[in-house]
């Protein structure tokens, strides 16, 4: 051990954590609470309490009203969002989770909407097909202070950019400190990745996520599953860059005539063919659209974020945060008023860790909780709301799951010739005099895939391009260069986030057909979904040569009780 | 008592009758919805008006603007505390303040926990204030630190010093803004009766008040090669420095205290619990020898340097009473530098004793009189909870990834017994536990005592043990040390055993301790939830009797010989002076 | 002192800053840094912003403005690759 104190500083644990925000927190406390003798640490990039995506939501978590039916919300996700691609019986667990969660989130002390006898108190959404519980914008904080309670330790400002193996199994990770770069070792008996997916810079706004976690494990022979499905579609205001909740059946053209009717009727959310009809009204000239937030459309009036001053839907931290940026655009452009212009706002999210019911990876020793694994788990059941709701239920799977495992495994042993290779590769940049700095690959990355028809609407041509673009950044990639902490993360945040646009844009390739809901996979040249050919899961692994392979993975269908129409079980070969 | 209800902000509350719209609004404790009431001069249960021009609400119904901490609720009462003319008037006070205050937030030592700067936050206040003070030069001739630059004349100061201590060493001359909050005498602080206690620094809002700070002279004998440091950390602070971090009130943290000090690259990190118990068991042996050999009685402790100076001032003719025993502080040190030193073959002169307290007082204690055991001083220097806090922070160590760790032997151990010392009644318990045993030479069954537990002011009990009747008191808050003292003067108190802490709930409510504003000690009891911390650490403890302690076994028996003997006396006790 | 980048401007009042650190704690995108020498915070690396305006939020002593110069880069519905 004299040779890691020499390389580094050394962190032993338990468990690691990597990430701090909701998924990492909830797993930490669960940990803690499942055993209390346990050593927890917690470590993020940024200042535990304050980070992370968590931060940034405020509008509600995912709730179920006792009298609505887990089949109905399965047959719901499994018709529109997954078209029968859903792991069934991870969204059935997911769902049948819910009332659990909220309620431990609740007794861990976090805001949530309630009644005066302590139950949760919940509000509709999607025309009450789904329900949500009202939680305060800084729940992490709230959790932060339950974590510290019980013992778990919170490391901050250390970003983790490698895992460290023994023998196939994960067993640690390393990374630098975010001030003065210095080299952090950490060796634990499980390891949980919380750092959500890949949201490539600058296209996905708010929304964040830096490839590095998906990345680590990727480079342990981790496997990624559903990685073609990742675009997210809204319609935001354009004096803001912020959704206008609930305006999908209220979008108009520059003439006034209701685009949503004549596109996508009757829907509780933002679809691809409003986006796709969106852009065709300003491609022929009929733009800007506009959102008319004077129609009384349910939609609309259920899930706006005014009128909520009193009723625990939204709390005032969140209250101050959108205030603000109302007065950000009053100030600076045009005030947002009753029909704000708006655009659409797309958002490529690799979440496609691949992970089983208690949220193992497929190497031992690694789980992932939270949006790194919110594809790659296969529910294909997120709603607004389970953006927090999956992280929280996944962290507490994790947790169970990881504290069972720590029972029967001891540390591994760090083997100090990986850590000096890992650490070579992690302050290489620092080294080269080029002129190529991280910002350049995130510029590139836009340009190529921030296009309608790049991003939503595929084709073979349009999906070959990108890829060919993609193999020219990654020759720029060994020449990026840093001379701080801050950018010397970003070259490698620019080296993931490349490996992460490859895995989409490899299954997009292979996948020929179309299918999926809120993150849909659209192929022009293959219009159609295909059950005969393509009721399987893409998988993602890194090759004995460094390669990406692909593979696919039966749906088990015949297990399952939501069915396509008309399927029957195909007749296997042999 | 009926409950009324009232709406305010458009939510329902409830309140027992004769509840002020404040005090309404503090039990409620609403989170989903805001309810700030600015004030800055109330502090409930030592101030409770509010002079500030802050504090006001609009009732509906009344034309003029409500005084919050004034008016009793009435049933079906609808209160607005957030309006134009609201904001308006709690603007035009803040401003007003501002014009006397230094705004100086980069250089405070109460910047991100400071109640003015909090409501100029709140209120969206920017301005600079128009430089018509006269600039005052700072006050550091006491170890309470007064920078009247920053003073706003809240008067909480004066009012816990006169009233909840009963000494008055703070004056106020005039009124408003204009008024003069000051120390009662021309030297200063020193010039007056004056114990230390900060509690005066506790009830500032701002940075006027704030204690001396050591922690350069820490760090330079940590980074003295020569000098072998070692640190001792007192029960409070571990129900306590989490507060600093977000921890909720009354976590205790005293694993991860130990590997912080550690961090911070103390030689040895030593536990005050080890002293506390050794201070019983002297001190227990000093009981029984007077109620025995006819001594004087009541007993007085004698840990609690605010109140020695309090009683050198005030009970002259009480000082016989008082223990001749050292705080557990001192003992510690007298013990490092002599036993201790002679174990490990260092040099009494290259060690150096840092001790971490929930006090102010301890940095004039260990410049007394009598207080150098081993020919050296006892302790060289005291930080507070607050001042570790800052070198943590310098030192770049994050406290919340702390793992647990121990203290370190031999004096890193202590007992259940010692850990209560910090809660008011604790020292009384720990010397009953021993004392107890030793009258009644039989082993206790139950261990706790709970009828000297509570943060009650004055709390009393009898008990028998081996046909002797001990009847004791426990005292916490100074004005009440006066009337209990007073009491015993006239004969009118007859107890054998008196506890006093000079800080209203004992140590853990001390004037060193992490400070909380006003409205968090409005809704929250700050002694009994850091006591708390310390009675749970006690009941998870495997030795929970100081005179039990193998580390005070080995003591004795190796060094000091017998409680109350020759080198007990020479090294762990000291004397008194009438001031 | 005025940070501009592309599409964001930074106005930060550095004397009035009192070291709270609470924008460098709330950036999600690591603009934040704390300069010794100022003595202040500066928005070291602005062109990460996203404006969330967070930090302005959060910012005790209301010491800094951040004017949004604009607020897409491109419009996706505008911006077309244009063949099939």
């Amino acid at each position: 051990m004299t040779d890691m104190k020499e390389m580094g500083k050394v962190y032993t644990s338990d468990i690691l954590i990597v990430g701090g925000s909701i998924a990492g927190l909830s797993n930490a406390i669960r940990a803690k609470e499942n055993n209390k003798d346990l050593d927890i640490l917690v470590v993020d990039r940024g200042i535990i309490g304050w980070s992370g995506q968590a931060a940034k939501a405020g509008n509600g978590i995912l709730g179920r009203r006792k009298e609505q039916s887990v089949d109905d919300f399965m047959e719901f996700s499994i018709k529109n969002f997954g078209e029968y691609l859903n792991d069934q019986d991870f969204l059935r667990m997911h769902y049948e989770g819910i009332i659990d969660a909220d309620n431990t989130l609740l007794s861990w002390g976090v805001n949530l909407s309630h009644n005066e006898d302590g139950t949760l108190k919940t509000f509709p959404l999607d025309n009450n097909l789904w329900c949500q519980v009202g939680i305060e914008l800084y729940n992490i904080k709230s959790l932060r202070k339950k974590a510290l309670e019980l013992g778990v330790r919170l490391l901050s400002c250390v970003q983790i950019f490698e895992l460290l193996t023994d023998n196939g199994r994960v067993i640690g990770a390393v990374g630098f400190d975010t001030d003065h770069m210095k080299f952090h070792i950490f060796n634990a008996k499980a390891v949980a990745l919380a750092t959500n997916g890949a949201d490539f810079k600058k296209m996905g706004g708010m929304f964040m996520g830096y490839g590095n976690g998906l990345a680590a494990a990727y480079r342990v022979g981790a496997h990624m599953r559903n990685a073609e499905f990742s675009t997210e579609v809204d319609v935001v205001s354009k004096a803001t860059y912020t959704p206008v909740y609930g305006c999908c059946n209220v979008v108009h053209n520059a003439l006034g005539e209701n685009i949503s009717e004549k596109y996508a009727p009757n829907r509780v959310e933002v679809s691809p063919e409003l986006v796709l009809g969106m852009y065709k009204e300003v491609q022929e000239g009929r733009g800007p659209c506009y959102a008319d937030l004077t129609i009384p459309d349910p939609i609309l009036m259920e899930i706006g974020a005014t009128g909520h001053e009193n009723d625990m839907r939204i709390w005032p931290d969140k209250h101050r945060w959108v205030e603000r940026m109302h007065e950000k655009a009053a100030k600076y452009g045009v005030p947002l008023g009753d029909k704000p212009e708006v655009t659409v706002r797309m958002n490529l999210q690799a979440e496609c860790l691949y992970v089983d019911k208690e949220q193992k990876t497929t190497i031992e020793g690694l789980w992932g909780s939270g949006k790194i694994s919110g594809m790659g788990c296969a529910y294909i059941g997120f709603v607004r709301g389970d953006g927090l709701g999956y992280a929280l239920q996944s962290g507490i799977r994790a947790a169970d799951s990881m504290s069972e495992y720590v029972k029967t495994h001891d540390l591994g042993t760090i083997d100090p010739a990986q850590v000096a290779a890992l650490k070579e590769k992690i302050y290489a940049p620092l080294n080269r005099n080029t002129n190529h700095y991280p910002a350049e690959i995130f510029s590139q990355i836009e340009d190529c895939a921030f296009h309608i028809d790049v991003m939503l609407a595929k084709s073979e041509k349009r999906i070959k391009r990108v890829l060919a673009q993609i193999e020219e950044m990654k020759k720029i990639v060994p020449l990026l260069t840093a001379n701080d902490p801050h950018t010397l993360a970003k070259c490698h945040e620019a080296a993931d986030s490349l490996l992460c646009l490859e895995f989409i844009f490899q299954a997009a390739l292979m996948r020929k057909e179309s299918r999926g809901g809120r993150y849909r996979h659209l192929r022009v040249d293959f219009p159609e979904r295909d059950d005969v050919n393509w009721l399987n899961w893409i998988v993602i692994k890194q090759g004995e040569n460094g390669e990406m392979e692909l593979f696919t993975e039966d749906v088990p269908m015949e297990r399952y009780k939501f069915q396509p129409e008309g399927w029957t079980p195909r007749k296997k070969a042999e | 008592m009926k409950n009324i209800q009232l709406i305010v902000n458009g939510v329902e509350l409830s309140a027992p009758e004769g509840s002020t719209i404040l005090q309404a609004i503090q039990l409620n404790d609403v989170k989903h919805v805001e309810m700030l009431v600015p004030t800055l001069h109330y502090l409930k249960g030592v101030q409770e008006d509010e002079n500030s021009g802050l504090g006001y609400v609009e009732v509906v119904g009344r034309e003029d603007l409500v005084p919050a901490w004034s008016e009793p609720i009435a049933p079906g009462m609808v209160v607005k505390t957030d309006t134009p003319a609201t904001r308006e008037k709690a603007a035009k006070s803040l401003e007003a303040i501002l014009a006397v205050h230094d705004h100086d937030c980069a250089n405070c030592v109460r910047t991100d926990n400071c109640e003015l700067q909090h409501l100029l936050f709140e209120y969206k206040i920017t301005s600079e204030g128009d430089g018509r003070r006269k600039i005052e030069e700072i006050d550091d001739r006491s170890v309470i630190v007064r920078d009247y630059n920053k003073c706003i004349r809240c008067g909480r100061c004066a009012a816990v010093c006169g009233e909840i201590q009963g000494i008055g060493a703070i004056a106020i001359t005039g009124e408003g803004l204009d008024a003069n909050v000051g120390p009662a005498s021309p030297e200063g602080l020193a010039g007056t009766k004056c114990v230390n206690c900060g509690q005066c620094i506790a009830a500032c809002p701002v940075g006027a008040l704030y204690e001396q700070d050591n922690t350069e002279a820490v760090f330079a004998a940590l980074n003295d090669p020569e000098k072998f440091v070692v640190v001792e950390a007192a029960p409070s602070v571990r129900a306590s420095l989490g507060e600093i971090y977000g921890f909720p009130l009354g976590v205790d943290v005293e694993g991860r205290l130990a590997a912080a000090l550690r961090c911070l690259g103390f030689d040895k990190v030593f536990d005050t619990t080890f002293a506390a118990d050794l201070t019983i068991v002297e001190e227990a042996n000093e009981f029984l020898d007077r109620i025995n050999h006819g001594g004087t009685l009541p007993l007085m402790t004698s840990c609690c340097p605010g109140w020695v100076k309090f009683c050198e001032h005030e009970f002259h003719d009480l000082l016989p009473n008082l223990s001749t025993c050292k705080s557990p502080q001192q003992m510690f040190g007298a013990i490092a530098k002599s036993y201790y030193a002679e174990k490990m073959g260092l040099s009494k002169e290259d060690i150096v004793v840092v001790s971490v307290m929930p006090c102010t007082a301890k940095k004039f204690e260990i410049h007394r009189e009598n207080e150098c055991g081993a020919g050296v001083p006892d302790v060289d220097i005291s930080i507070t909870t607050r001042e570790l806090a800052r070198m943590l922070k310098k030192a770049e160590i994050q406290f919340e990834a702390m793992p647990a760790e121990s203290f370190d032997h031999p004096l890193g151990l202590g007992t259940g017994a010692g850990i209560i010392f910090g809660a008011t009644g604790g020292v009384m318990e720990a010397a009953l536990r021993t004392a107890a045993e030793k009258l009644t030479g039989e082993t206790l069954e139950k261990l706790e005592f709970c009828d000297v537990r509570g943060v009650e002011g004055v709390k009393e009990a009898t008990y028998e043990l081996n046909g002797t009747t001990i009847k004791v008191a426990v005292v916490s808050g100074l004005a009440n040390a006066r009337a209990l003292m007073e009491k015993v003067q006239s004969g009118e108190a007859n107890y054998h055993f008196i506890e006093v802490m000079a800080c209203p709930g004992g140590c853990v409510n001390g004037g060193g301790q992490p400070i909380q504003s006003a409205d968090i000690k409005a809704k929250n009891d700050l002694a009994a939830l850091r006591g708390d911390a310390l009675y749970k650490n006690d009941a998870n403890k495997g030795i929970r009797k100081s005179h039990e302690n193998p580390a005070i076994i080995e003591l004795y028996d190796t060094y000091l010989t017998a409680p109350g003997g020759e080198r007990s006396h020479e090294l762990l006790h000291t004397t008194y002076t009438k001031r | 002192m005025v940070v501009i980048r592309d599409d964001v401007k930074f106005i930060v009042d550095t004397d009035k800053c009192c070291g709270c650190r609470h924008c460098i704690r709330t950036c999600q995108e690591d603009v934040w840094r704390w300069d010794a020498e100022l003595n202040c915070a500066v928005p070291k690396y602005a062109e990460e912003c996203v404006k969330c305006y967070q930090c302005e939020v959060d910012c005790l002593g209301h010491c800094f403005e951040i004017v949004p110069l604009v607020v897409m880069m491109s419009d996706p519905l505008e911006n077309t690759m244009g063949e099939a």
